[in-house]
């Protein structure tokens, strides 16, 4: 339990540094905001909708022993893991 | 005469400048607010209401299934119906309310045992022929000021075998000018199941709890680009398997599916989507996993856009996978070996998907935008599983 726990808190403090870092480089680029137009287009807008991103999941979680991981519920009646 | 009378002009000009200002400013200086302008909000206001219907064949074979030859593989044949219900409600200026709704009308061969070796098993009882999954989700988003935002959900997923509760916890906030957002997250959810038998039999209860802590960014690089970076670790304990999986043996019987008890899990992800100025916008996500059952996965997707009409947006993806196994894999167990497993989901292999979707939004005159979109996935394995999903929303966004 330990050692997970352990495992657990180096992951979070991986990422915590690899995000630091990659705040630091993009925080060299900045937008202003008359110039986010193209952010606006339907086209840019992410298109995994929260059902269809559901959906998505629902496909690779169930299927692939690598996919999730990230806390969602899979869902049931599917053999999930 | 042609200065006189471009004078005159430019003095009219000057009046009803000075009359239409009048009307926006007060007696003591100041201006009307928008609110004053053009009347209150109301206090809550619905923003989207939706609606999606997705269908899943599957056909294929694991070893872990036993409907099939009792050394061999057995059926993964499956089909899903799902329909799902969004609701999205916007109270003052700082709540909104997420009320989301899925249900799953699932058939499964792969649970159903159909060799007449064993007893017929009643390993998920009438689910192995139809089983309907029900879950509601709810997220409380509040605004504290102009840059940060809190989020808590919590649910309830109940099936005939299986009842899970999940709770959430999100800081979301923006940096630099709203150049960047930064959020974590954090996500519980406690899974509690009825465990069987080889032979099928209800065997008591069985649970596992699943922590998860997510990191992300995201950040615009360009006036076009924007690129995100996520990290998320979980952590897993209990009963990881949903007990009805078998290993067929050497020596020609089957065995339970035993897994260990604990799993850590990393997986980091990054993003990239790009405006194209054609009116089209390229999508490429990458995303790594590796956990301490020795999974290791590379995850690439591209998605390309394309905007057709004011009304009409098409788009294709593909996804590639590929992952190594658990080191406890196995089609054929020896004896005494402390961990196998046999479920083809946990095996070496490599996974692609081809999709297609188009939206078209239109305007109404009471109820915002309509948007109906459909779509098309076909996903296939390296082991020869192939599945077929079709999907179809309808929603207005007020």
């Amino acid at each position: 339990m330990t050692d997970a726990i352990f495992k657990l808190l180096a992951g979070v403090a991986l990422g915590a540094a690899g995000l630091a870092a990659a705040t630091l480089l993009g925080g060299c680029a900045v937008v202003p905001q008359n110039h986010r137009a193209h952010f606006a287009d339907p086209v840019m807008r992410d298109a995994d909708d929260a059902l269809d991103a559901h959906r998505k999941r629902k496909l690779y979680t169930t299927r692939e022993a690598a996919a999730g991981g990230d806390g969602k519920t899979a869902g049931g009646g599917c053999s999930c893991q | 005469m042609r200065h006189r009378l471009f004078a005159r002009a430019l003095f009219a000009g000057a009046l009803v400048l000075s009359f239409t200002s009048a009307r926006t400013s007060r007696a003591d200086g100041g201006s009307f607010s928008d609110a004053e302008v053009l009347g209150p909000k109301p206090s809550t206001r619905v923003e989207l209401v939706q609606t999606r219907v997705t269908a899943y064949e599957q056909k294929g074979f694991g070893y872990q299934s036993q409907a099939g030859p009792l050394s061999g593989p057995g059926s993964e044949t499956l089909h899903v119906l799902q329909v799902q219900g969004e609701f999205v409600v916007q109270q003052g200026e700082r709540l909104t309310h997420r009320v989301w709704v899925p249900v799953d009308l699932v058939t499964s061969a792969s649970a159903n045992a159909i060799d007449g070796y064993y007893a017929k098993p009643d390993v998920i009882s009438t689910a192995s022929a139809q089983n309907l999954a029900k879950e509601i989700q709810y997220q409380l988003s509040a605004r504290a000021d102009d840059d940060t935002t809190w989020s808590a959900g919590a649910g309830v997923h109940h099936e005939e075998n299986f009842l899970s509760w999940f709770y959430s916890l999100e800081y979301q906030r923006t940096l630099a000018e709203k150049n960047a957002t930064l959020s974590v997250s954090w996500n519980q959810v406690l899974d509690w199941f009825d465990a069987f038998t080889l032979g099928g039999k209800r065997a008591g209860r069985a649970s596992r709890a699943s922590s998860n802590v997510n990191i992300g960014l995201s950040q615009l690089l360009s006036p076009s680009t924007l690129v995100g970076v996520s990290y998320g670790v979980t952590l897993q304990r209990g009963e990881l398997g949903n007990t009805w999986n078998t290993v067929p043996t050497a020596a020609g019987g089957r065995v339970s599916e035993t897994l260990p008890k604990e799993r850590v899990r990393h997986a980091a992800s990054l993003s990239l989507a790009q405006w194209l100025p054609w009116g089209g916008a390229l999508k490429l996500r990458y995303r790594f996993y590796r956990d301490d059952w020795d999974v290791s996965a590379h995850s690439a997707e591209v998605e390309l856009r394309q905007s057709i009409a004011d009304w009409l947006i098409v788009g294709a993806s593909y996804r590639y996978h590929h992952q190594t196994g658990v080191s406890f894999f196995t089609t054929s167990s020896p004896a005494g070996l402390k961990y196998a497993t046999a479920d083809s989901d946990l095996a070496l292999l490599f996974t692609q998907a081809l999709g297609a979707n188009a939206a078209v939004t239109l305007p109404t005159a009471s109820f915002g935008n309509l948007v109906l979109s459909c779509g098309f996935e076909h996903y296939f394995r390296s082991d020869a599983l192939r599945v077929n999903v079709a999907t179809w929303a309808t929603g207005f966004h007020f």
